[in-house]
C-alpha cells in the first residue's frame, strides 16, 4: 500500500458498536477515538469481555459498527459496500488469532500460500514468498508439515506468516499468546513486536496481559466501552 | 480468485489430510505425523463419490447391454427376415419386370445386395404330426449372403434347396413335425385357381387345398424358437407355383452397407426415385419400408423398454447427487471454521461458492470415473460373468441335487432357442461421454445450494464461532 505521507494508517471517530438481544442492549462501544501512524505498534488491554476483538474485528472488517468513522489504509470502513470488503481484507490487513485457526488439511507453507494463491498470485510466486516468510518467522524446517505435526508456538509463527503474505498495512493480533506456553509466548510476541521493523505493517495487538502490552510503541485501554492511552 | 486456486483448496479439504484432532494440538505440543484419516465430512464425501459410481454402473449396463441386445436381436431379424429395407411387388410379377428393378436398385450407393422373395402361409405335413409354416422362396444368393449365413445355421445337410422338390426347414419345426434329413414332407398351399395342376396330382376349384411333396434337404436355425418354428424354404421356382394371390406377398429384400446409420431413409428415398423410373405404371413410394418400419412394434417396444430403464437409472444417479448436495452440506456446516479463515484472508462470497462448486466438480467427476470405468468393465465382460454365474447356480444346484436325490437341472440364463446365446456389446462412445457430462452437471448442480449456503453465511456470525 501506498500511503501518503503524514497520514494515520488508522483512523477511528466516534466509533459507536452496539449488541443487541431481546433482553438488553448492549453498548461494547461508546465513542473510540484513535489514530495509529504507519509502522508503529499498539496494544489495546482490557478484561475479557471488554469489546478489545470487537474493535480488532471491525478495524479488519470482519464487523459492521453502529456509528462513527473508521479509516484503515485508503479504505472509508464507513461508507464500504459489503463486496468491497473481502478486497480490502485481503490487501490492508491481516488477521492474528488467539487460536491460530490454520486449514487443518494444508502444510504450513500451503496455509501460507493460499491467501496471496487466491488473490491470484502465481502457484509458483504465492509459495516462493510463503516460504520466504516462514523461513522469516523460524519455520523453515517445518514448512511441509501440518498444523497437526507442529506445537503450539509453530503453529502461531504460521499464522503470523499467513497474515503477512499479501503485504498488509495492518496487522490485527487478538491475544496471539492466549494458548501458548511461557516461552513459546515470549517468542511470539518478540515475533509481532518486529513486525514493524519486518514488514513495515503497523500492529495492533489486543490482549489482557500486561506484559505483552509493555512492548508497544503505544498503549491503550478499553474500559466500559471508552479507549484511553495510558 | 482463480479457479485453479479454488479447485487446489477444494480437492485438498476434501482429501482430509489431517491426522489429529485440532483439540489435541491446543496444548501446544508438536505431534508425531500419522497417516492419513477420513474425517466424518470426508467420510461423507467418500460415501457420495462412492454413491454417484455406483448409480452410473447399472446405468453404464442398461445403455450397453440394451444397446447390444437389440443390435443383436435386430441384426438377426434383418439379416434373415425383413432385411435392411423391403419393397413390396405385385403379385405375378414376371421374373424378367422383378430382375429389371433388382438391377437398377443394387448398383444405388448403400446398397449391398438385393433379392426377390415370394412368402405364403401353408401347412406341413409328416408321417406322425402337422404344423402350420410360412413358407418362403427366395433368390439362391440370399443364402449365401454373409449377413444371412451370419445367422442362419445349418444344423443338418444344405441351406439352400437345390430342386423344386428340396425344402430347407427350421430346426424347431423338425422337432415339432418328427422329421429329418431325407424325410417326406407334405404340404398343404390354398389353390385359388380352378384347375391347379400339380404333381400331386390334386384337382380342386375355388380355394381348395394344394398338395405338394417335398424332401427335407436341410434344416436350419436362426437361433430364435418362433422363427425355427415356422420357416420353410422353397426354390423360386415353387414359390411361383404355390404362393399365389391373394394368400402369399411378394418384395424386392434390399440389404444395405450400414443399416443403423441414419443414411437408411436416404438409401430408401435413391431406392423409390429409381423405381419410380423402373415401374412408372405401378410404383408408389409407400411400397417401400425400412426395417423400423416393418417391424415398428417390436422395435419400439425395445426402445420403451430401454427408456424406462435408462430413466428408472436415471432416477438413481439424480438420488445419487442428491446424497453429494447432502453430503456437500454437511461438509459446509464441519467447515465453517475454514470457511471463517477464507473470509477473514479475504475470500469473497464468489470464491468460497467456486470452492464447493469446484468440490461438487471433483467429487462427481471422480465418482463419474469409477462408475464408468466399472460399468465397462462388467459390460464388456458380462458374458463371462454370466457364464459364471450359471456355472456358480448350476454347481450349487447339483450338490443339492447330490444331497437330495433329485436330478439337478442346470441353469442356462441366456438360452439361445428363446433369446441370444450371448450378449453382443456394442458400447456408443458419444452416448458414454452424454452420461458422463449429465452426471458431473448434475454432481455441480448439486453442489449448488451448499455452496450458496457457504458464501451465504455473514462473516459476523462465523468470526463469533473462532
Amino acid at each position: 500500500m501506498n500511503e501518503q505521507v503524514g497520514m494515520p494508517i488508522v483512523f477511528c471517530k466516534d466509533l459507536v458498536k452496539n449488541f443487541e438481544s431481546q433482553a438488553e442492549t448492549l453498548h461494547v462501544l461508546m465513542g473510540i477515538d484513535f489514530e495509529l501512524a504507519p509502522g508503529c505498534s499498539c496494544s489495546i488491554m482490557g478484561s475479557s469481555g471488554s469489546g478489545k476483538s470487537t474493535l480488532l474485528s471491525i478495524l479488519g472488517g470482519l464487523e459492521h459498527f453502529d456509528s462513527g468513522e473508521v479509516t484503515v489504509g485508503k479504505y472509508e470502513l464507513h461508507k464500504l459496500a459489503e463486496k468491497a470488503l473481502p478486497q480490502f481484507r485481503s490487501k490492508v490487513v491481516g488477521f492474528v488469532f488467539q487460536f491460530h485457526y490454520l486449514l487443518k488439511d494444508f502444510t504450513a507453507i500451503e496455509n501460507v500460500a493460499l491467501p496471496a494463491y487466491m488473490m491470484g498470485a502465481p502457484r509458483k510466486e504465492a509459495w516462493a514468498k510463503a516460504e520466504n516468510l516462514l523461513e522469516k518467522v523460524g519455520m523453515s524446517d517445518r514448512m511441509n508439515h501440518f498444523p497437526s505435526e507442529l506445537s503450539g508456538g509453530e503453529r502461531q509463527r504460521t499464522a503470523i506468516a499467513r497474515a503477512l503474505i499479501n503485504d498488509p498495512s495492518v496487522i490485527l493480533a487478538d491475544e496471539p499468546t492466549g494458548n501458548l506456553d511461557t516461552a513459546n509466548a515470549a517468542a511470539v510476541e518478540e515475533l509481532m513486536y518486529g513486525l514493524p521493523s519486518l514488514s513495515g505493517a503497523t500492529v495492533v495487538l489486543a490482549t489482557h496481559d500486561p506484559a505483552l502490552a509493555e512492548s508497544a510503541d503505544r498503549r491503550f485501554v478499553l474500559f466500559n466501552g471508552k479507549l484511553s492511552a495510558i | 480468485m482463480r479457479f485453479g486456486s479454488s479447485l487446489f483448496i477444494a480437492a485438498r479439504t476434501l482429501m482430509g489430510r489431517h491426522a489429529q484432532a485440532e483439540a489435541s494440538g491446543r496444548t501446544g505440543a508438536a505431534i508425531p505425523r500419522k497417516g492419513r484419516a477420513l474425517t466424518s465430512s470426508s467420510g461423507g464425501m467418500a460415501g457420495a463419490i462412492l454413491g454417484i459410481g455406483i448409480s452410473l454402473v447399472p446405468l453404464v449396463l442398461v445403455l450397453i447391454v440394451s444397446d447390444g441386445m437389440i443390435q443383436g436381436i435386430t441384426r438377426r431379424y434383418m439379416e434373415t427376415k425383413t432385411y435392411h429395407l423391403q419393397v413390396a411387388v405385385p403379385d405375378g410379377m414376371s421374373d424378367i419386370e422383378s430382375q429389371k428393378g433388382l438391377n437398377a436398385i443394387q448398383s444405388l450407393p448403400g446398397v449391398k445386395a438385393a433379392f426377390l422373395e415370394k412368402n405364403g402361409s401353408g401347412v406341413a405335413v409328416s408321417a406322425s404330426s402337422s404344423s402350420a409354416v410360412m413358407l418362403r422362396a427366395i433368390d439362391p444368393a440370399f443364402f449365401s449372403d454373409p449377413g444371412t449365413k451370419e445367422f442362419l445355421a445349418v444344423v443338418a445337410g444344405h441351406s439352400v434347396p437345390a430342386g423344386n422338390r428340396d425344402i430347407i426347414i427350421g430346426s424347431s419345426l423338425a422337432t415339432a413335425l418328427k422329421v429329418k434329413l431325407g424325410d417326406s414332407l407334405t404340404l398343404i398351399t390354398p389353390n385359388p385357381e380352378d384347375n391347379a395342376n400339380d404333381t400331386a396330382g390334386a384337382d380342386f376349384s375355388g380355394y381348395s387345398p394344394r398338395l405338394s411333396f417335398f424332401k427335407v434337404s436341410g434344416i436350419v436355425s436362426a437361433g430364435y424358437r418362433d422363427l425355427d418354428a415356422l420357416w420353410a424354404f422353397i426354390t423360386p421356382e415353387m414359390g411361383t407355383r404355390l404362393l399365389t394371390y391373394p394368400s402369399s406377398a411378394a418384395f424386392l429384400g434390399v440389404k444395405v452397407t450400414n443399416p443403423y446409420a441414419n443414411s437408411l431413409g436416404a438409401v430408401k428415398d435413391s431406392i423409390i426415385e429409381r423405381l419410380d423410373s423402373v415401374y412408372p405404371d405401378w410404383f408408389d413410394p409407400y411400397l417401400a419400408r425400412t426395417w423400423p418400419e416393418i417391424e415398428r412394434s417390436l422395435y419400439k417396444s425395445f426402445g420403451t423398454t430401454k427408456s424406462m430403464l435408462l430413466f428408472i437409472m436415471g432416477i438413481a444417479l439424480i438420488i445419487a447427487a442428491v446424497n453429494l448436495g447432502s453430503a456437500l452440506s454437511t461438509f459446509v456446516v464441519e467447515h465453517s471454521i475454514e470457511i471463517a479463515v477464507l473470509r477473514s484472508v479475504g475470500a469473497s462470497g464468489l470464491a468460497l461458492k467456486r470452492i464447493f462448486v469446484g468440490a461438487g466438480l471433483i467429487t462427481g467427476g471422480i465418482g463419474t470415473i469409477l462408475g464408468l470405468s466399472l460399468g465397462l468393465f462388467i459390460s464388456w465382460n458380462i458374458n463371462y460373468l454370466i457364464s459364471g454365474i450359471e456355472w456358480l447356480v448350476t454347481a450349487i444346484d447339483v450338490v443339492i441335487a447330490f444331497a437330495s436325490g433329485h436330478p439337478s437341472v442346470p441353469l442356462k440364463l441366456l438360452d439361445p432357442a428363446y433369446y441370444l446365446e450371448k450378449i453382443p456389446i456394442s458400447v456408443d462412445f458419444a452416448q458414454i461421454a452424454l452420461i458422463a457430462t449429465l452426471s458431473i452437471a448434475l454432481s455441480v448442480v448439486a453442489s449448488l445450494i451448499p455452496a450458496l449456503k457457504a458464501s451465504k453465511v455473514s462473516v459476523q456470525e462465523l468470526i463469533r464461532k473462532i
